[in-house]
């Protein structure tokens, strides 16, 4: 019986706990501020004209159709070149603000004009005209590669930054925000035509966005897709299209889809020797290549230095690859199902080229000087130095080489390797 | 202080007075062999005023806070919207102790009614002010019996300034502020024995459950009428044991 009264009181005064509410009130002078984004006016940079011309002052990529040679300019616009029996004639510039890359299908030209995707008719380019705008088109990426994009809000536009306004007042436990309404009013809708010095590096194919623009077959341009995939873009009968492929599209397209490989992002495509380029960069200097043996794809990976340009010597199974400060090979598995690269070469080349390519059995280099190239799995034996021959990029058709550099765009005739000559 | 002592005098006046009236110049013969000898007492007047007065403790679970991992965090916490972080509380047993006392009127041998005040130390002095019920089963001997109390218990009467304040609850410390404790409602519903001394006497062994509505304010005023204000209520429920005498 005692027991059970002391279980009783024990329980009960277990059960005596307290309730306990506690409610702060204040009411306070404070300093509030709110960030209002500025968006990018595209009235100006969206302008695409045509003027007479403009200096050649960073060329990155020449294109080419039967009446003309265009040469990018990088941020600025396209140089025009016209074809006159056999040389070359400065025709006109068409300004496209922030251009990073372009490419021409007949008489159309894709290219990029900061976010957007602008399809341009060029058949006259004196009257160059845009047939097509597609906007934000460079700036889809998703799920884990978002932070790709440059800040956009749908509707509003890129967000280039933001200005923040303080409001002093009185908060209370009930009301704990100031009112923006008048600010937002004043503030909601800021632009500016400017974009930030601060997007833009000494590099810009390493600024966002990342733009690469392809022509692939006869009429499909090839841009990366929202997330390993590709965004293959047609113009056709006045309509645009995009289709997204990727890894599990049916039918199998003929390329394998860019892999977006974790802490990289992509700075240069380019289409040589029947392969897809992806020149990638991130913590290691990184080459993805991509080839026709679908969904095959072979990675080179370069821990000191990021590839400048590549090319591929199929009679040594070999990439060629300029590192800025020399050359290097890099040799694939004698196994070809094994898609590692089987063994990597510098060739202790000293070599301040930018773009390299194969002619016949030859490798030729161009950056400050043209040089001609023996390859062998060894070494690379020199042939013969152009110093007269510079440039920042080229195009070649058979025998004839187009190098432009801030001087203009000049032809080679380079039928005899041993003998390089202009075509005046 | 000087408010404590006024409390006091009051208390004391508000016992004695009742007190005297209610014995009428009888002899109050507090003899308790007698009381356990005799079952019951004859000619024990059943109708008529009564006083009580009782001391009684309130046990129960109170929260405490654990000063020892407590830091002060600075008074910037007092003007920014960021809460502190919450400080190590712990439940513990507390005791209050109650002192209370009552006249009212018997009715007949079974039923009276009557009104009290008291003094109580909680975390801070309550002093109820009550009305109560009372049932006994039989008048002439040792006899179960009921009461309910029902009231209001008073806190203090005006806020007090502090130059540091530490507290239970939130803010749990703070300077230059000024609390006011204020009471509430209060239930007290009690059983008990009552065990008759004298013709005029009876002692009373009371067991209750006691719930008690508290609140307190903690104000901290500045400059063009800022202030932060923290209020905190608490249901206290207790058991309490006591001790209680009744004359008539």
């Amino acid at each position: 019986m005692k027991r059970f009264f002391y279980l009783i009181l024990a329980l009960l005064l277990l059960g005596c706990d307290d309730k306990i509410e506690d409610i702060h009130r204040y009411s306070r002078v404070v300093s509030q501020s709110k960030e209002y984004p500025v968006y990018l006016d595209m009235s100006e940079i969206g302008n695409i004209t045509v003027t007479a011309s403009m200096p050649q002052e960073s060329p990155f990529k020449i294109a080419f159709n039967d009446n003309y040679y265009f040469v990018g300019d990088m941020h600025k616009g396209i140089h025009v070149y016209e074809k006159n029996s056999g040389s070359v004639s400065y025709l006109c510039f068409i300004e496209c603000q922030y251009i990073k890359d372009f490419d021409l299908v007949d008489n159309q030209i894709f290219c990029n004009n900061f976010l957007d995707m602008v399809v341009l008719d060029v058949s006259n380019p004196l009257q160059a005209n845009v047939l097509h705008r597609q906007e934000n088109h460079f700036n889809r990426f998703t799920s884990y590669k978002e932070y790709w994009n440059v800040p956009y809000l749908e509707g509003k536009g890129v967000i280039v930054g933001t200005q923040t306004h303080v409001l002093t007042g009185t908060v209370t436990d009930e009301k704990p925000d100031l009112d923006f309404t008048e600010y937002d009013q004043l503030y909601g809708n800021l632009t500016t035509k400017v974009l930030p010095d601060t997007w833009f590096s000494s590099r810009p194919e390493y600024d966002k966005p990342y733009i690469g623009i392809l022509k692939v077959g006869t009429d499909k341009i090839y841009t990366y897709g929202s997330y390993n995939s590709w965004a293959i873009c047609t113009f056709l009968s006045g309509a645009f299209n995009v289709i997204e492929e990727d890894l599990w599209s049916a039918p199998m397209g003929k390329y394998a889809p860019p892999y977006y490989y974790s802490n990289v992002f992509p700075v240069r495509m380019f289409f040589k020797d029947s392969i897809i380029y992806i020149l990638s960069s991130g913590y290691s200097g990184d080459c993805i290549l991509y080839n026709d043996d679908y969904p095959l794809s072979y990675h080179l990976y370069f821990s000191d230095f990021r590839p400048l340009d590549i090319t591929y010597v199929p009679t040594m199974q070999a990439f060629f690859v300029l590192s800025g400060q020399s050359v290097w090979g890099a040799f694939k598995n004698t196994d070809p199902t094994y898609t590692v690269i089987g063994k990597y070469i510098d060739y202790n080349i000293p070599t301040d080229a930018t773009s390299i390519f194969l002619k016949g059995n030859s490798v030729i280099t161009i950056g400050n000087k043209l040089s001609v190239y023996i390859p062998s799995e060894n070494e690379l034996t020199l042939v013969k130095d152009y110093p007269d021959i510079s440039g920042t990029c080229y195009s070649k058709a058979e025998d004839i080489l187009a190098v432009a550099n801030t001087q203009g765009l000049f032809l080679y005739d380079i039928n005899n390797l041993e003998n390089i000559n202009p075509i005046p | 202080m000087a408010i404590m002592k006024k409390n006091y005098l009051i208390i004391l006046l508000l016992v004695l007075t009742p007190s005297t009236f209610a014995q009428s110049g009888k002899v109050v013969n507090l003899n308790l062999e007698d009381s356990v000898n005799q079952s019951h007492f004859k000619n024990r007047k059943e109708k008529g005023f009564y006083s009580a007065m009782q001391v009684s403790f309130l046990f129960g679970s109170a929260q405490q806070i654990d000063r020892g991992s407590y830091y002060y965090l600075g008074p910037e916490y007092l003007s920014s919207m960021i809460a502190p972080p919450p400080p190590i509380t712990r439940n513990v047993l507390a005791i209050a102790p109650s002192f209370t006392f009552t006249n009212g009127y018997m009715f007949n041998e079974h039923w009276a009614a009557g009104a009290g005040v008291g003094f109580e130390v909680f975390d801070h002095n309550l002093f109820p002010l009550f009305a109560e019920l009372r049932y006994t089963v039989w008048d002439h001997k040792i006899s179960p019996f009921v009461t309910i109390k029902g009231g209001y218990s008073f806190g203090s009467f005006k806020a007090r300034q502090y130059d540091q304040l530490y507290l239970n609850w939130l803010p749990y410390y703070i300077y230059d502020a000024e609390l006011r404790h204020y009471g509430g409602f209060m239930v007290h519903p009690e059983i008990g024995v009552k065990v008759p001394l004298s013709e005029n006497s009876d002692l009373l062994f009371t067991a209750a459950y006691r719930f008690q509505k508290i609140k307190s304010i903690v104000r901290k005023e500045s400059d063009n009428g800022q202030f932060d204000e923290w209020e905190h209520k608490e249901d206290i429920n207790r058991l309490s044991f006591g001790l209680a005498i009744i004359f008539r």
